[in-house]
């Protein structure tokens, strides 16, 4: 195994991270806890935030849909010229409120604790990822 | 302080039913001295806003054992921990003991900062109010459950759904300590193993004042202990290091706690194979080192997972096997699968169902409908047979049940009573046929166990000659009435093929007989004991030491060739002649035919569930048009994806469709053939 991907290994190993049923494995990539605030019908805009880690091959993740909002905008990397947003084989991902991120615009209903919904994650190569969008808070 | 429990009146009253009959078949078929158990029903598997749940302790407890009525209920939650306090009151209408009083203006999202203080929490987190799981099995959540179990009068206890080092999730208890007979408990021993080997908890601090020490006696990785937290952590918590530190937390249980833990792997088709880089599925070698680490502890695993209203019924793509089965995980709805290949080495592997329940997805906690979870209780049930000695059920009934294999699981209330027994039939005529089908459907009607020395239940084995019959006798009840599904529409599935039958009323189709031959343990040195079983995934399929090939359906029984008596009872007999190779038998049973487009194939085999989605339901036009009517009338199933002109089969309505039980195998073990080593 190359040095470089092995430290890249142990370095992953060594991140605490909760795990719960908010998690979504596809063959090549493990998406954890998608997740947004509590907030009213009517919010123009919230950051939806994800982790992606176990990344085992390069890949984008292109679009998202969820029905509580009327879309869901895909912010790339500062000078990333490409459509949506990197993945990178063996190194975690975070969406969170700066940086690359996804953003829900136009919530239609209220967000409540605890609730959660469809949320589909499009990648280039990966296709289509079935998740779930939690209404919750960091874990 | 008494916290053991009284069994329900139920048996007092068909005693008294039966009596004649049974003192027939007491006399003449069975001595029936020993303590032949009675089935109770629980869940292991469920979730608290203490990890990533969406209510209270008291409200998950209130909802399992009062509205769902189970018979015993073992908390779980996530390793690791979380900053929201669970143990407080959802709102003023939720019982609490006087332990836990309703505060106003906070509830179970409310952080430990916020209610208990941040100067209480201890560990490596403290400073962000990141309360450890060890500390609130310790100190918050278990000492509320043992109120609440004696408010209630049943066994509520404590475990774990570990995140698991090199593996996704187990569930796990050690109940040592927990509702003591008299006095105060403690659940110490379980939070010093959630420490020492959960993946996801961090914590160096030796559970701060407990200054625990995770050494494992007789382990084989104690130099690798870290120097401060004295557990193996960091790199040691994934991929095959991980298999190795989760192999060393089964090894402890079964050296500390040999009867009264237990290590049962979660949904574990759901992450994919095994990742020796990563944290995602089981092969089955993993299976069989737990087993054989850790041969009364790592005893079965969850062939039924939770969140069965969830979409595609709990699993996505990414599971092995694309899917679930029926609701079943890949390994266990794959007729010749895994838990075949486990049975067929003669292993004492079960099987068990939970609820794994988190939240009703869109829907708010008191809505019937769910897109996510169902309660425990309401949709998943684990019977498990608990003998008790006329005593009230304990904690240690309960595992010692589990352990025992004499236990069944059903969706949706399919049946509700099995009695499942193989007996030696030298020398048997009509007569005793007839008298020891009297005493099976006895002991179903009582809901009991079996007890005869010429026969064998679940979990157990069957000694017999070389060339000996052997009778198999099945009595189960398909219950009359409706069950919890809150949907009346005719089932969707069902009327592909032309048959109208309420979603809320299904009725047992059919149970198949199932056997595999017994061949012995693969020892961990043979190239035939490791092997991934992706289900086909990504173009990969099943590596032959993951099969057991000699298993299939031996025998259909449905209402032309069982004998259907009152009250929903089906009786089941097969004579097996001049049985000369040991092996094992399991029933499985659905209210779904064969060859029904999209749920099973035409020998009855379930279909990915992902299928579902191909089949169409319309809801009532009328009542949806009107909101006031479709707030009331939950068949509108306006919850439903929408596809083309009606809407597609999915989350909670999809579950109710297509309803499945699964036994445990009895073992026929004959002499001088293949010793059937794991049951003794």
């Amino acid at each position: 195994m190359p040095s470089r991907f092995a430290a890249c290994l142990a370095f992953a190993a060594l991140l605490p991270f909760a795990a719960g049923a908010h998690d979504y494995t596809t063959g090549k990539m493990k998406v954890l806890h998608p997740w947004t605030d509590p907030v009213p019908a009517g919010t123009a805009s919230a950051p939806l935030r994800l982790r992606i880690v176990e990344i085992q091959a390069d890949d984008r993740l292109l679009a998202a849909e969820t029905p509580v909002a009327a879309r869901i905008e895909v912010i790339p990397a500062a000078g990333d010229s490409e459509p949506g947003i990197a993945l990178v084989n063996g190194r975690d991902l975070k969406l969170g409120d700066e940086g690359p991120r996804l953003r829900l615009h136009g919530i239609n209903t209220q967000l409540f604790f605890g609730r959660e919904y469809p949320l589909n994650l499009h990648f280039a190569k990966a296709g289509m990822v079935e998740a779930g969008l939690i209404i919750s808070d960091p874990e | 302080m008494q916290h053991s429990f009284k069994p329900n009146v139920f048996r007092v009253a068909v005693t008294a039913a039966f009596g004649v009959a049974a003192a027939v078949a007491a006399t003449s078929v069975s001595a029936q001295t020993r303590d032949q158990g009675r089935y109770v029903v629980g869940d292991f598997h469920n979730h608290t806003t203490c990890s990533d749940g969406q209510i209270s302790v008291q409200k998950l407890v209130n909802k399992s054992v009062d509205t769902y009525g189970l018979d015993w209920f073992i908390l779980a939650g996530h390793g690791g921990g979380g900053t929201r306090n669970c143990t407080l009151a959802d709102d003023e209408t939720v019982f609490t003991p006087s332990s836990n009083p309703f505060v106003p203006g906070q509830g179970p999202s409310t952080t430990w900062a916020d209610s208990i203080g941040i100067g209480r929490v201890k560990g490596d987190r403290a400073a962000e109010g990141y309360m450890f799981r060890w500390q609130s099995t310790q100190e918050f959540e278990y000492p509320l459950l043992e109120a609440m179990a004696e408010a209630k009068q049943k066994p509520i206890f404590i475990g774990l759904e570990s995140v698991v080092a090199g593996h996704e999730h187990s569930d796990t208890a050690v109940i040592a300590g927990q509702l003591p007979a008299s006095g105060r408990g403690n659940a110490d021993p379980g939070a010093q193993w959630e420490y020492c080997f959960d993946r996801a908890d961090t914590d160096l601090s030796r559970g701060a004042d407990n200054q625990w020490d995770c050494t494992v006696p007789g382990g084989a990785r104690n130099e690798f202990l870290d120097a401060r937290g004295r557990k193996l952590t960091g790199a040691q918590d994934s991929g095959t290091l991980g298999h190795l530190k989760t192999v060393e937390g089964v090894r402890w249980l079964q050296a500390k706690y040999p009867t009264s833990s237990y290590y049962i792997p979660a949904h574990l088709e759901r992450a994919g194979v095994f990742n020796p880089a990563g944290s995602n599925g089981f092969n089955i070698e993993h299976l069989r080192n737990f087993n054989n680490a850790g041969p009364t502890v790592a005893f079965g695993f969850e062939g039924g997972p939770g969140h069965q209203a969830s979409s595609n019924r709990s699993y996505g793509a990414g599971a092995t096997g694309g899917g679930t089965y029926g609701g079943a995980g890949y390994y266990t709805g794959k007729l010749g699968g895994v838990w075949d290949a486990l049975l067929g080495e003669g292993r004492n592997w079960w099987i068990f169902n939970n609820s794994d329940y988190h939240s009703r997805g869109s829907f708010g906690p008191d809505d019937v409908r769910s897109t996510s979870d169902q309660y425990p209780g309401e949709f998943n049930r684990s019977h498990v047979l608990a003998k008790t000695g006329g005593k009230p059920l304990t904690p240690q009934a309960v595992v010692d049940g589990m352990r025992s294999g004499n236990a069944y699981y059903v969706n949706g209330d399919l049946i509700d009573r099995l009695a499942f027994v193989a007996c030696r039939a030298t020398g048997g005529n009509d007569r005793d046929i007839k008298l020891a089908q009297a005493a099976v459907l006895r002991a179903a009607t009582l809901n009991e166990g079996f007890a005869d020395s010429r026969c064998a239940q679940q979990g157990e084995k069957l000694v017999i000659n070389a060339g000996e019959d052997v009778v198999i006798f099945a009595a189960l009840r398909d219950p009359e009435g409706a069950n919890l599904s809150p949907y009346t529409i005719p089932n969707p599935s069902l009327l592909q093929v032309g048959i109208n039958q309420p979603l809320n009323m299904p009725v047992l189709d059919h149970v198949d007989l199932i056997s595999g031959l017994v061949t012995g343990y693969i020892s961990p040195d043979s190239p035939l004991y490791a092997g991934a079983a992706p289900g086909g995934v990504g173009g990969a399929q099943d590596s032959p030491n993951a099969t057991n090939p000699s298993t299939a359906v031996r025998a259909t029984f449905s209402a032309a060739n069982w004998s259907a008596t009152p009250g929903g009872y089906k009786l089941i007999t097969l004579r097996a002649p001049k049985v000369k190779a040991s092996q094992y038998i399991r029933l499985r049973g659905s209210n779904i035919p064969a060859a029904v487009p999209n749920e099973t194939d035409a020998a009855g085999n379930p279909l990915v569930d992902t299928l579902a989605n191909n089949i169409t339901v319309t809801p009532d036009a009328v009542a949806c048009a009107d909101p006031t009517a479709a707030a009331a009338n939950v068949n509108c199933l306006t919850h439903l994806p929408v596809q083309g002109a009606g809407r597609r089969l999915d989350v909670d309505v999809e579950a109710f469709t297509d309803l499945w039980f699964y036994s445990n195998p009895i073992y026929v073990e004959v002499r001088g053939g293949t010793v059937v080593a794991g049951v003794k």
